[in-house]
C-alpha cells in the first residue's frame, strides 16, 4: 500500500446523521450485531474476526458491508445506551438494516466514498465523517 | 406529521423513515400491505423494550396486518435450556407490548408459509432478512429488509421508504451464477444460498441463477433455505432462479438492461467447501438441529419419515425448531409424540440461533452441532459452537450414532 500517495478526503458518499470526529477502528470483513459482538460486552467475538477481542466503542467503526439478518437494526440502540456503540459507522456500501440502526440510534452512518475506504483507512486514524456532505477528512 | 400533530409515535415513524431512507436514496414513501416485525430481547436489550413500550403508550397501533418474526424464548422450554428468568420476563414485557401495538404474535420466520403467501407485485415491509429473500424472490412481491424498528415504523404509519426492491430497475439481475451439478435437498440448497451470498456480499446486487440441465426444480422448502442462507451471508434480498422463479422466464427477462457485474460458475467441490467444517470424523455429536428457519409440517414429515424406527443417541440432542402452528398440528397428528418417543424434541416460536445461544450451550454442557442449515452454522460459530453442514441424512445419523461419521 502507497501511504504517500494516500488522499486527505474520501468523498462522493451518501448517509444521514450530524458530522462526528473520532479514531477510526477498521475492518475489513461484514458485520452483524448477533453473528460478531459478545451482546454482554459489545466486543468482537467472532473467531477469526479481524477485530477479535476488541471493543468498537467510541471509535468511528469502518466496515465493509453488513451481513443478513435483522439484529444490527435494534442492537445499535441498546449499545449506545450501556456505553459500546460507535460513534459513527463508515462502510463501503450499507444495506437498509444497518441503516434503520443508526438512524433509530442516533449514529451517523456514510457509505459510497470515494476512493475505496478500506485502502486507504486506518485503525488509529484520527478522522471526521460528515454524511451531509459525504465526506470523510483525515484531521 | 412529522412535527408530531399526530402525535409523538407517528412523528417518531415518519422520521425514522425519513433518515433511513434519505441514507438510502428513497425520495418518497409508499403504501405497504402488510409488515413482518422482528423484535426479540436478544438483540433489543432494555433499550429497545422500553423504546417500544414508549410507542404503544404514546398510543402506536399497527393499520396494516403486522406479524412478528421468531422470538427470543419458547416460553413453555426455556427454562429447561438455561435460558435465564430475566430475559424470559423480558420477552413477556415486550409480547404484551407487541399485543396493545395490535401484531398478529406468530412468531415465526416463515410467515410466507403458514401465515399467508406474499402475491405478485405488492408491497411489503418485512423484516425477517430470510423471508424478504424468499418474497422478492420466489413470490415476485416487492420488499426492502425492514428490521425491527423500521418495521414498527412501517406498521404505524402504512408506509415504506420507496427505493431499491421496490422499483423494478434494481430487481434485474446484476450477476450469472451458472450452478453445473445437481442439487439434492435443502442442505444443498441451503450452501449454494451461502456461497452465493459470500461471493456477491450486497444488499444491492441479484443473482441469476442457471441451473444444470435436468435439475428438478426445487421446492418451497429448498426455496427457503436457499433465501435464508443468500440473506444470512450476504445480505442478498431478491434473486432469480431462470424457468423457476417468477421475473426470469429467460435469462435475458431476469437482467434486462442492467450491466452484469460477473460471471460465477458453481461446481461440487465448491460446495463441498461449505460441507467442511470444524467437525472431524469421530467427533461425539452433542446437538442436530433442525432450524433456520423454522420448518414446514413438510420438513417435519420428512425429518420423522427418515429417522424411521431409529432413535436418537444417550448424550446427543435431536432438535427442530418449529412455530406455534407447526407444533399445534404435530400434536393433532401424533408426530410430536412419535419425536418425542424417538429422544427428539421440539423449540417452539423461536430459532436455535435466537433463544440465548450462548446460555443454551452452556446449561446443555454442548459444544459440537450438526445442522443441514448453513445460516445456522454461520451464526453459531460466533456463540462458541463447533459447526458442521450436513445433508439430513447424515444429520440424522449422527443423531442415532451420537457421532459424526
Amino acid at each position: 500500500m502507497n501511504h504517500l500517495a494516500s488522499p486527505r478526503l474520501l468523498s462522493g458518499g451518501r448517509g444521514v446523521g450530524a458530522a462526528v470526529e473520532g479514531i477510526a477502528i477498521v475492518s475489513h470483513q461484514g458485520f452483524n450485531a448477533r453473528y460478531d459482538l459478545d451482546p454482554e460486552h459489545g466486543t468482537f467475538c467472532r473467531p477469526g474476526h479481524d477485530l477479535e477481542g476488541q471493543s468498537f466503542a467510541n471509535r468511528i467503526y469502518c466496515f465493509r458491508t453488513p451481513k443478513g439478518g435483522i439484529a444490527t437494526s435494534w442492537a445499535l440502540l441498546d449499545l449506545k445506551r450501556r456505553g459500546l456503540a460507535p460513534l459513527g459507522l463508515v462502510c463501503v456500501r450499507m444495506n437498509p438494516i444497518v441503516a434503520q440502526g443508526a438512524a433509530l440510534a442516533g449514529l451517523p452512518i456514510l457509505d459510497g466514498l470515494e476512493p475505496d475506504l478500506l485502502e486507504h483507512v486506518r485503525t488509529g486514524d484520527a478522522i471526521r465523517i460528515d454524511p451531509v456532505q459525504g465526506t470523510l477528512a483525515w484531521l | 406529521m412529522v412535527n408530531g400533530e399526530a402525535g409523538a409515535a407517528m412523528a417518531w415513524a415518519i422520521q425514522q423513515q425519513m433518515a433511513a431512507g434519505q441514507a438510502l436514496g428513497a425520495t418518497r414513501l409508499r403504501p405497504i400491505r402488510s409488515v413482518h416485525a422482528g423484535a426479540e430481547i436478544g438483540t433489543m436489550g432494555d433499550a429497545g423494550l422500553e423504546h417500544v413500550e414508549w410507542l404503544v403508550e404514546q398510543g402506536a397501533r399497527s393499520c396494516v396486518p403486522t406479524s412478528t418474526a421468531a422470538c427470543s424464548v419458547d416460553f413453555a422450554r426455556a427454562a429447561g435450556y438455561g435460558v435465564s428468568l430475566r430475559q424470559i420476563e423480558r420477552e413477556q414485557r415486550l409480547h404484551r407490548a407487541l399485543a396493545r401495538f395490535g401484531v398478529i404474535d406468530v412468531s415465526t420466520c416463515i410467515n410466507y408459509q403458514t401465515l399467508t403467501p406474499p402475491r405478485f407485485g405488492e408491497h411489503l415491509a418485512w423484516g425477517d432478512t430470510g423471508a424478504v429473500a424468499f418474497a422478492n424472490g420466489v413470490a415476485g412481491a416487492r420488499s426492502n429488509y425492514e428490521g425491527g424498528p423500521a418495521a414498527l415504523a412501517a406498521a404505524i404509519t402504512g408506509l415504506a421508504p420507496d427505493y431499491g426492491y421496490h422499483q423494478a430497475e434494481a430487481r434485474l439481475a446484476s450477476d450469472v451464477v451458472e450452478v453445473s451439478c445437481r442439487l439434492e435437498g435443502t442442505a444443498d440448497w441451503s450452501a449454494l444460498g451461502a456461497w452465493m451470498g459470500t461471493q456477491l456480499a450486497d444488499y444491492w446486487r441479484v443473482p441469476a441463477i442457471v441451473l444444470n440441465d435436468g435439475q428438478a426444480a426445487p421446492s418451497v422448502d429448498e426455496l427457503k433455505h436457499f433465501a435464508a442462507a443468500a440473506a444470512s451471508f450476504g445480505s442478498i434480498a431478491m434473486f432469480h432462479i431462470v424457468g423457476v422463479t417468477p421475473e426470469a422466464a429467460t435469462l435475458d427477462a431476469a437482467c434486462g438492461h442492467r450491466r452484469r457485474q460477473a460471471h460465477h460458475t458453481v461446481t461440487r467441490s465448491t460446495l463441498g467447501g461449505l460441507f467442511s467444517h470444524s467437525l472431524a470424523v469421530g467427533d461425539k455429536i452433542d446437538l442436530v438441529v433442525f432450524s433456520a428457519p423454522q420448518l414446514s409440517l413438510g420438513e417435519v414429515q420428512m425429518v420423522l419419515a427418515r429417522l424411521g424406527e431409529r432413535s436418537v443417541a444417550p448424550g446427543t440432542r435431536l432438535i427442530l425448531t418449529v412455530n406455534a402452528q407447526v407444533e399445534a398440528e404435530m400434536r393433532r397428528l401424533g408426530w410430536l409424540e412419535r419425536l418425542e418417543q424417538a429422544g427428539g424434541g421440539l423449540l417452539t416460536g423461536t430459532c436455535f440461533y435466537v433463544m440465548a445461544p450462548r446460555d443454551v450451550r452452556r446449561h446443555l454442557g454442548a459444544t459440537t452441532l450438526l445442522t443441514p442449515s448453513a445460516k445456522l452454522v454461520n451464526i453459531l460459530s460466533g456463540a462458541g459452537y463447533r459447526t458442521g453442514l450436513a445433508t439430513l441424512d447424515a444429520c440424522l445419523d449422527a443423531a442415532v450414532s451420537g457421532y459424526f461419521a
